[in-house]
């Protein structure tokens, strides 16, 4: 088990001064996949050099198994590591850049080449074994990279953005077989990424940073259903949620939305607290959970359509209220089989249960969830 | 005639003008060396000097074997000197944080730019209280304190461009940070460690001033230092076919080597140079 | 929710560095710092101390104060030899950077790609890489004062003079410039190829497309490259021009007379050929003093903050 509890890391140059985490806890448990997702600049890539030990915090304490781990050299922590270059020593062969490890831990040279082969054949690079990492296709070094880290049979292993240089269509395998392989070897995992994509498919949990602190760490379902703030809210998922800025206001024993261009009352069973009333919030609904209907349905709204994108597997239409004042275009995703132009007049209703009410203070904080 | 060909030609044109006199140069060499002086005809005896020591306007100097192995334990001790000395100085700078960082980075890039030679006299006077005069040890000393700033800089860039991610794999994978500098860094540096080792061969094997300044025993002397005497001995020369007997012995085996290495010598930037 | 509580302070200096870490770079400079103290820096303070004393040949130095700057000024011999410094200091660079310029333009614009532009760079190399006693005796043969000497034997043969001309005192100064600039043009042409170089391809061609003569490619794309290398090759070769003296040594040893004798060269000859040691450490100090602003402007080529950069790993 690994234990974050309040690390601070000041960074103190002439350029980059300032916070990179800022009073991060976490806590990963034994044979968790782990991701750390963030925009660039949230201290993801910080907090992973310093379970490493290649960046010591600057206050707080990290534990690994209990112990404190805060100023245990790199070599002593057990971890096996993967970098965005993969960073294989182009000096050494492959075989030896797998066994690289084993030998600085004083294993006879003919047993780590045992154990390098062992490794090399889970990753299907046994072949290659002779070859020097300039001889290798991106991809192949890719594995070359996870047989290195994985080799010593680590209690950590920590991926840092390890798929950001392959292709598109490679990456999904890639994915898949690093969580195979994890399963398999039972060992904690904890990946850096700013692909929320790839970050939601592969972990168990993902802890989502921004300015240095864990905004949501939930597994990637709640933390789709139910983001705790805005930042989550704007950050996952793609097309990105439609945050619509608005007023609660209550009246007559009705708890209205009051925006620009429409007015939404909240269903029965998500009513708000007394005390929210009167505040700004943003209105937060995903684009699928957005339907286009007939006029005369309880509820709907009239929209009109600015723009429709066809996406393949359905078409994203950017509606607008008919006066046109809205402060965004609210965007939703329909079949292809339903017939909407740019221009036409529409009928949309909001699925009951999945809107959200965020905070335009406090943090942006989810109003509508109970916490 | 296009005029691109045309254009060519003029190029071509010109920069073999400006290259005759290096060819001139070049082929008078082997002429001068192998002609006899008074008769025209192809004559091996300048060449003696490989049999008897040489005598020249009232020098005597001894026979040329013992020299050219002065010349090669010299330079080597030079190159390796330079390198022991700079690498790990290079590596510092480049990748270590330590107190006073800034100035002694800003004290190397004074001493590089400056020409110590300026201050030889004084470095005379610091040789003769140390009884480092007329020995080899005060000779290294001085010409290995001289280039190496020039060596730290050039080595600095090298370890600038080893990607940080190979450095902490290192440190993952078990190794110290000294370890990961002897097992991942220098490999990585390698071409770098070739460039300062010819760059050194070079300048050692050229070395005369300090030779001429400081050592006063015929038979400690290198090539450079034995043909400086020959050469300073008289404003005019009486026997350029010995003089250049000497001079194409001595130099054919660097030129040979710098055909083979000529690309290191364009690899030189500006390093940390403003805009470049 | 920890995103609501307060930033926790930094909790003081909860890391220590132990000792052994802390001097662990310093491990590294030693030698080199050992190496810089004894032979750059002692001396260094060893000549501003030895100008001011009248140490000589007996080795038994007095304290004379300012009395060795006061002969330098008065000295005869000064004015002929600023007037020699200046002059090779400054026709060798504006000579080897004219040339510098043709060749490396020619060779990486001009003749891009080609095997020749090689072929030529590396037959300009020679002179730098040819060791210097060797590279001399060239120019004393080519120059050579009997009738023996190439360029006196051209003129013979066609009837230009009818005596052999004795250059090396008609025109010793030309004769070390021309001499010194052929073996420094490669220094700068490198630098300038490789700022050319750096010129993308794609550059030239949308300046083609747009009509450009090869007049305004020069002026208006390669030459505002140059502009920093141009400036760093002056400087340095200017510095080493004031101070250096190995070619002059070699060729002329300063004469006839002090006709080739620079600063440099003048304070190496006071205290070496006619021992006045303190009186040559008083001459060296203004060469030092040139020296030294010249390379102080030289270092405000480089950007430093962008040279040292911090280590990535904390130990």
């Amino acid at each position: 088990m690994i234990t974050l509890s309040n690390i601070v890391k000041e960074y103190e140059g002439k350029q980059e001064s300032g916070r990179a985490v800022d009073g991060l806890n976490l806590e990963i448990r034994k044979g968790e996949f782990v991701a750390l997702l963030g925009p660039s600049g949230c201290g993801k890539t910080t907090t992973l050099m310093m379970l490493a030990g290649l960046l010591k915090p600057t206050s707080g304490d990290i534990h690994f198994n209990g112990k404190l781990v805060n100023h245990t050299e790199p070599k002593d922590r057990n971890i096996g590591m993967v970098f965005q270059s993969y960073a294989l020593y182009p000096h050494l062969t492959v075989r030896d850049n797998i066994a690289f490890p084993l030998r600085e831990r004083k294993m006879p040279k003919r047993e780590a080449y045992e154990r390098a082969k062992e490794t090399s054949r889970i990753l299907q690079i046994d072949h290659l074994l002779d070859r020097k990492p300039s001889q290798l296709s991106g991809g192949q070094q890719q594995r070359v990279a996870m047989a290195r880290a994985l080799s010593k049979d680590p209690e950590i292993l920590l991926l840092d953005e390890p798929m950001s240089n392959l292709d598109a269509r490679l990456k999904l395998d890639v994915r898949d077989e690093i969580r195979k392989i994890q399963r398999k070897l039972g060992v904690t995992t904890i990946i850096v990424t700013h692909d929320q994509e790839e970050a939601l498919a592969i972990s168990d949990r993902v802890a989502i940073l921004n300015g240095g602190r864990i905004q949501q760490y939930a597994p990637p379902h709640e933390l789709f259903n139910h983001p705790v703030n805005l930042f989550v809210a704007s950050f996952l998922g793609s097309p990105p949620m439609n945050l619509i800025l608005g007023q609660l206001q209550e009246s007559g024993g009705r708890q209205i939305v009051l925006t620009e261009g429409f007015e939404y009352e909240l269903p029965a069973g998500r009513r708000l607290e007394k005390e929210h009333m009167g505040k700004t919030v943003r209105f937060g609904i995903r684009p699928h959970d957005i339907s286009i209907c007939s006029a005369d349905q309880p509820g709907s709204l009239r929209m009109k359509v600015d723009l429709v994108e066809h996406l393949g597997s359905g078409k994203l239409v950017k509606v607008m209220d008919p006066e046109g004042k809205l402060d965004t275009m609210i965007r939703l995703l329909t079949g292809n089989e339903v017939q909407v132009e740019a221009g036409d007049d529409i009928y949309v209703t909001f699925k009951a249960d999945k809107f959200h009410l965020f905070d335009t203070e406090n943090g942006g904080l989810n109003l509508t969830q109970h916490v | 005639m296009s005029t691109r060909t045309l254009k060519q030609l003029l190029v071509h044109t010109y920069l073999t003008l400006f290259t005759l006199p290096i060819i001139a140069m070049i082929v008078w060499y082997f002429l001068a060396a192998t002609l006899n002086f008074t008769t025209g005809q192809f004559s091996l005896e300048n060449f003696s000097f490989f049999r008897e020591p040489v005598e020249y306007a009232g020098v005597e100097l001894p026979l040329i074997w013992p020299i050219v192995l002065n010349t090669l334990v010299y330079s080597f001790l030079i190159v390796f000197l330079e390198v022991f000395i700079s690498v790990p100085t290079a590596y510092a700078f480049s990748r270590l944080d330590f107190k006073g960082k800034n100035a002694a980075m800003k004290f190397l890039f004074l001493m590089r730019s400056f020409p110590g030679i300026t201050l030889i006299i004084a470095t005379f006077f610091i040789l003769v209280q140390m009884h480092l005069v007329n020995t080899y040890l005060g000779v290294l000393l001085v010409a290995v304190t001289g280039s190496l700033p020039g060596r730290v800089y050039i080595m600095k860039g090298f370890f600038d461009e080893v990607p940080w991610d190979i450095e902490w794999a290192a440190m993952v994978d078990g190794c110290t940070r000294y370890g990961a500098f002897k097992k991942v860094l220098v490999p990585f540096v390698l071409p770098g460690i070739g460039a300062i080792s010819v760059f050194s061969f070079l300048g050692a094997y050229g070395e005369w001033f300090l030779f001429k300044l400081l050592i006063f025993n015929d038979d400690m002397l290198t090539l450079a230092g034995y043909l400086a005497r020959l050469v300073t001995k008289e404003d005019q020369i009486l026997n350029y076919g010995l003089i250049t007997a000497i001079g194409l012995f001595y130099t054919l085996p660097i030129i040979v080597f710098y055909i083979f290495t000529q690309k290191v010598f364009m690899k030189v930037n500006l390093g940390g140079a403003k805009q470049v | 929710m920890d995103h609501l509580t307060d930033r926790p302070a930094a909790v003081g200096p909860a890391y220590r560095k132990p000792f052994k870490k802390k001097i662990y770079p310093y491990l590294f400079i030693m030698p080199f710092a050992a190496l810089v103290l004894v032979f750059f820096v002692l001396p260094a303070l060893a000549t501003v101390a030895m100008s001011f004393t009248d140490l000589n040949a007996s080795m038994k130095p007095k304290f004379v104060g300012l009395e060795n700057f006061k002969r330098v000024f008065a000295d005869y011999n000064l004015p002929d030899i600023l007037r020699n410094t200046a002059i090779f200091a400054i026709l060798s660079l504006a000579i080897s950077l004219l040339f510098a310029l043709v060749i490396s333009i020619a060779t990486q614009y001009f003749l891009k790609g080609k095997i020749a532009a090689v072929v030529y760079r590396v037959l300009w190399l020679i002179p730098s890489i040819i060791p210097a006693v060797v590279y001399v005796t060239f120019w004393k043969y080519l120059f050579d004062p009997t009738e023996g000497g190439l360029v006196n034997r051209i003129l013979l043969q066609f009837g230009l003079e009818s005596d052999p001309v004795s250059w090396f005192s008609k025109a010793a100064m030309a004769i070390v410039i021309l001499a010194t600039v052929v073996s420094t043009i490669s220094g700068g042409m490198i630098l300038l190829s490789a700022a050319i170089n750096s010129i993308p391809e794609d550059l030239y061609k949308a300046a083609k497309v747009d009509g450009a003569s090869e007049k305004s490619v020069i002026l208006k794309i390669i030459m505002p490259t140059l502009k920093w290398p141009l400036m760093y090759i002056t400087i340095s070769e200017l510095i080493g021009f004031v101070s250096s003296y190995f070619f002059i040594m070699l060729l002329t040893n300063g004469g006839p007379m002090r006709d080739t004798t620079t600063l440099s060269l003048y304070a190496y000859q006071q205290a070496f050929n006619l021992k006045y040691y303190g009186y040559g450490a008083a001459v060296s100090l203004i060469v030092v003093a040139i020296s030294f602003v010249l390379t102080l402007l030289f270092l405000r080529l480089f950007d430093f903050d962008e040279m040292i950069k911090p280590s990535r790993i904390e130990d």
